[in-house]
């Protein structure tokens, strides 16, 4: 179960990876304690909670930039109005799009009675769900690298379709 | 009844309120690693925190400097209350035991 460890940030790693892959480590698995674990590692990604630098490490140039760019990271100062703004304009404008694209595609493939058509009433969320994760550039993933946000939007994007027509295919199964 | 707010609650901590809670209740006995502090929990509250939950909530304590860690030779750090965090504490506790004492009495009245 130590696995679910590698979806945890690298600097959370750092600091609290020994100490919970201990931990995890004394529990027998349990799909309780997985879910918990992923659960957990989506917390420390949208919010980092790392301690500020103690006196043994002030003055030191690397700890600093850590917790500065940790700072930079969240819904902390550097997160300005205007920001936020945009995180509803990409919600907002991003929705309606992607709505208007899905109802245009139901209107075809209703029309033509095609089949798969239960696979397309599933993505339904995703009209929302992908303009969500492309607003968190301005706040949760702010700070990061262009690359880091891209592999957590598109991968995430993938991870939830994939998942919601996995749901589908066993629901047609059943 | 409105609790007056404290930059240092844990009220806000949303889901890790809880496990939160029962760290420092936990702490307020001794310093604990997390091993250690999962079991006792278990004992006290009947309840077991996923690993996951437990860090989540641990990471927040010490970010607010309610908890610290104590330096270790091996990989547990035992994690021991701040001052600040026994202050918070006695805080919630107190504010749990006058909400426990009035519905008691409003039971008995009923």
């Amino acid at each position: 179960m130590t696995w679910f460890l590698k979806l945890y940030p690298p600097r959370w790693r750092r600091r609290y990876g020994a100490e919970l892959a201990d931990l995890v480590a004394a529990q027998p698995f349990s799909i309780g304690a997985a879910v918990d674990l992923v659960a957990g590692a989506i917390d420390a990604w949208l919010n980092p909670q790392l301690a500020p630098p103690t006196s043994e490490t002030k003055g030191n140039v690397m700890s600093i930039a850590r917790v500065m760019q940790l700072k930079c990271a969240g819904y902390g100062p550097a997160v300005t109005p205007e920001d936020k703004a945009r995180n509803v304009r990409v919600n907002l404008g991003g929705t309606l799009v992607l709505a208007a694209t899905y109802l245009a595609m139901v209107w075809i493939w209703k029309r033509n009675q095609l089949t798969g058509d239960d696979y397309l009433l599933s993505l339904a969320p995703m009209t929302y769900l992908i303009p969500y994760l492309i607003g968190l550039r301005y706040t949760s993933l702010k700070g990061r690298s262009s690359r880091a946000q891209t592999i957590f939007i598109v991968g995430f994007s993938i991870v939830l379709t994939v998942f919601m027509l996995a749901v589908t295919w066993v629901a047609t199964k059943i | 009844m409105t609790r007056r707010p404290d930059a240092d609650d844990i009220e806000d901590f949303g889901r890790f309120s809880e496990p939160a809670l029962l760290i420092l209740v936990s702490l307020a006995e001794g310093p604990k690693h997390g091993y250690a502090i999962t079991e006792d929990i278990a004992v006290f509250a009947d309840v077991r925190f996923g690993p996951g939950s437990l860090y989540g909530a641990i990471a927040r304590l010490e970010a607010r400097r309610l908890i610290e860690p104590l330096a270790s030779e091996d990989r547990r750090n035992p994690y021991r209350l701040t001052a600040r965090g026994e202050t918070v504490l006695k805080a919630r506790l107190a504010s749990m035991a006058a909400v426990t004492r009035i519905g008691q009495r409003r039971l008995a009245r009923a």
